[in-house]
């Protein structure tokens, strides 16, 4: 900002002019109270203020070094160049009280006594001499290694092993996919984005930017500031992250460290333990810290309080190539069914034909008399294997393309009334059968399975019986190579206000590994969890009639969800 | 190609006042500011194989400034207003623009501005400046209220920063 009449930043809804200066002064002073901090940022997110603010520091840097080297003397030279700063200070001085000097002089101290001290010569022998030179070229030797000699003999001691987005400060070190990092002197500098560093003895760090870390060694790191996730199998216990007044050490573990600008930090434990000792402001503080605790340090007080752990605070695991940033979260099988990739992208309105695998926009329902006996791949949806009508009449049922079957299916009507969707709404036909008047309308709209807020507000998959979807794990896994599939999990719910059976299964590779029976009187819900191995291709969800019959089966898998870990190379695997 | 020392050493000292006043900006302190600016000077010292030319140099100057300044913010503790990147990047894109605040005789025309200053304000600045008082300890030793003497220095650099700019003005016409 110029000092101009037309001053852009006269509207009255931003500070005045003169009261920016006073942020500025005050800031410069560092006095600036936390009320006025906040105003100051704020009105730095605005460019003018920017300039105006540079200018300014520009300004006093130059009158600091003009006055405080002494340089300035008054000038007698009457210059009369600027009438209007004379004028402006003559009407500040007319009203300004005078500044009154202290003249005191300043009182003679006064000599109390001289003493003098004997003169006392000392013998030093040559050998205390010798030894002293020894000790001290000792002394000097090992400050000047610790100084001078590169941390860790500047080895190279991790890799980058993936980035997404990263802009790096030095733009000297190479920081391509696969440059190896030394162990060095000088901090790393990422402005933006994601890295992911593998150390040699297989602990991995996720950071994010902006951060500043250095890498001390082939098993610590220090945070300036920023965000880093760790990742520390077995083989790297005592792995540690150090901070400015702290240090995090690993005892198996996965665990997160955000270190603010202003000092004060946190850490978040995920799995296993850490050690968190601290010594902020002289206070030494060693805590133990498990799985699912997190603590926040106060740079100011030294104080550690204990906070709610976030399981979603920190990327901990990035892949450039499928664009994963992982925060731990899952995998949502109703967005699959959507369409989407499990994160987003869904359109949960869409409907697939479990009697032909056919994707429709809009769920079509009221199906009555299809039946169908084969199994159904599904085109579009690279995660969802196929789609099928169980019914044990015929004995087993094809479940995926791999050509597992399952003959554990009761007899059922053969018959679906929907397709499976992830849009938990039926169709209500009015008028249809009961109402005989023939001059009134058919009329359908759409009725929500269930009245409770919750049930509808969460994603699910609703699988009117007779009805199976089996869904692809190797597509999974391909589409996210850095993690490993642990766990499905969904509630098993049968909000129908009709007392009707339905059964719910679960399957791994044609194998039941879950199964209950709703009824009105026994489930309203059920709690599914199931661990799924390495070697599990396919995972498959059916719906029953409960031999009474499809109608009113409306049968949710609410929140089914599919849980990764991060997969972390070990030394066999290598990177 | 690198650099020699001296052509080191001619560039930095050349710009100054906007990286001093670059550092300020972050940091705030004038003497934590001197304080860094040497060090960057030492640095680049330090690294004169790796320049290939003034215009590497002076962009890593610009950076080295910023990373070391936020750095000597970590040590300290209660330092009232940290940016974030982007603002940082919006000074930092700002001060390395060029005013006439740069201008090489910017120095003799700020002294015979304040020089006509009267001599209660230059009193008062010589004050701060010289002995590096907050303007709560300046308002203290003139016996004043705090605000009016921020509003007095305000007034002072405003009125400074005209004239400053209207000699400027005159010496290019001329």
């Amino acid at each position: 900002m110029k000092y101009d009449e037309n001053n852009p930043l006269s509207d009255i809804s931003r500070p005045s002019e003169g009261e920016f200066d006073l942020l500025v002064q005050k800031y410069l002073d560092g006095t600036l109270e936390p009320k006025d901090a906040a105003r100051f940022k704020a009105c730095l997110s605005d460019p003018q203020y920017v300039a105006c603010f540079v200018e300014k520091c520009k300004q006093d840097q130059l009158m600091y070094e003009l006055i405080a080297a002494g340089s300035c003397q008054p000038d007698d030279t009457s210059d009369s160049f600027d009438l209007s700063m004379w004028q402006e200070f003559g009407k500040y001085e007319a009203c300004a009280p005078a500044v009154v000097r202290s003249d005191e002089p300043v009182a003679e101290r006064e000599l109390i006594q001289k003493v003098e001290h004997p003169k006392i010569r000392r013998k030093i022998n040559r050998s205390s001499i010798i030894s002293l030179c020894i000790a001290a070229a000792a002394v000097l030797f090992m400050i000047t290694f610790v100084h001078v000699a590169p941390i860790s003999s500047n080895i190279q001691v991790a890799t980058l092993t993936d980035s997404i987005g990263a802009r790096w400060a030095d733009r000297d070190v190479s920081m391509q996919k696969g440059a190896r990092l030394r162990a060095r002197n000088t901090s790393l500098l990422l402005r933006e984005g994601l890295a992911q560093i593998q150390f040699d003895n297989n602990a991995q760090i996720t950071i994010e930017g902006p951060a500043e870390f250095q890498i001390l060694g082939e098993d610590m790191v220090r945070l300036n500031y920023g965000q880093i996730y760790s990742i520390v199998p077995p083989e790297a216990y005592g792995f540690q992250i150090c901070t400015r007044d702290s240090k995090i050490i690993d005892l198996g573990t996965e665990f997160g460290v955000k270190q603010d600008l202003d000092g004060d930090m946190e850490v978040h434990v995920l799995r296993g333990k850490v050690v968190f000792v601290s010594k902020a402001v002289g206070k030494n503080n060693n805590i133990d810290m498990i799985a699912g605790s997190a603590r926040r340090l106060n740079a100011i007080t030294g104080d550690i309080g204990e906070i709610a752990c976030r399981e979603d605070l920190f990327v901990r695991q990035i892949d450039s190539a499928s664009d994963l940033i992982w925060r731990g979260q899952a995998l949502n099988l109703a967005d699959v069914v959507g369409g989407g990739n499990g994160f987003s992208g869904g359109i949960i309105e869409s409907g697939i034909d479990p009697s032909s695998g056919a994707v429709y926009l809009k769920p079509r329902q009221d199906y009555t008399t299809v039946q169908s006996d084969t199994y159904n791949t599904v085109q579009n949806r690279p995660f969802i294997d196929g789609v099928f009508v169980p019914d044990g009449r015929y004995g087993a049922n094809q479940i995926t393309s791999a050509g597992h079957t399952f003959s554990g299916f009761p007899s059922t009507s053969g018959k679906f009334y929907s397709d499976i969707t992830a849009n938990p709404y039926v169709i209500e036909i009015q008028g249809k059968e009961a109402d005989s008047t023939p001059k009134k309308k058919v009329v359908s709209k759409l009725t929500p399975v269930s009245q409770n807020a919750e049930i509808m507000k969460q994603p699910c998959i609703f699988i009117h019986t007779n009805a199976g979807i089996t869904f692809d794990l190797q597509q999974i896994r391909q589409a996210h190579p850095s993690l490993d599939i642990t766990t499905f999990t969904a509630r098993c719910e049968s909000p129908s206000v009709w007392a009707r059976k339905a059964e719910f299964w679960v399957l791994l590779d044609g194998e039941c590994v879950f199964q209950c029976t709703a009824d009105d009187a026994r489930l309203k819900k059920q709690v599914v969890q199931v661990p799924i191995r390495p070697d599990h291709g396919y995972l498959t969800l059916v719906t029953t009639d409960g031999q009474d019959g499809q109608d009113y089966d409306w049968c949710l898998f609410s929140r089914p969800e599919i849980w990764f870990a991060p997969r972390v190379h070990t030394a066999e695997a290598g990177l | 190609m690198s650099l020699e020392q001296d052509q080191i050493i001619e560039l930095i000292l050349r710009n100054r006042i906007r990286l001093t006043a670059f550092i300020r900006s972050i940091v705030s302190d004038c003497h934590s500011a001197e304080d860094i600016f040497q060090h960057v000077c030492l640095l680049a010292l330090q690294s004169s194989e790796k320049f290939n030319d003034t215009t590497h140099l002076l962009k890593w100057t610009w950076m080295v400034c910023r990373t070391e300044s936020l750095k000597n913010l970590h040590t300290r503790k209660n330092h009232p207003v940290i940016f974030d990147e982007h603002i940082l990047e919006m000074i930092q894109s700002e001060s390395e623009k060029t005013t006439f605040l740069d201008d090489p005789e910017i120095y003799s025309i700020l002294q015979k501005c304040l020089s006509l200053l009267s001599m209660p304000v230059q009193f008062m600045l010589k004050k701060r400046y010289q002995e590096n008082l907050t303007g709560a300890r300046l308002a203290e030793i003139l016996n004043r209220d705090v605000n009016s003497t921020y509003v007095a220095i305000s007034r002072a650099h405003r009125a400074l920063y005209q004239c400053m700019r209207k000699r400027i003005k005159a010496a290019e016409i001329s």
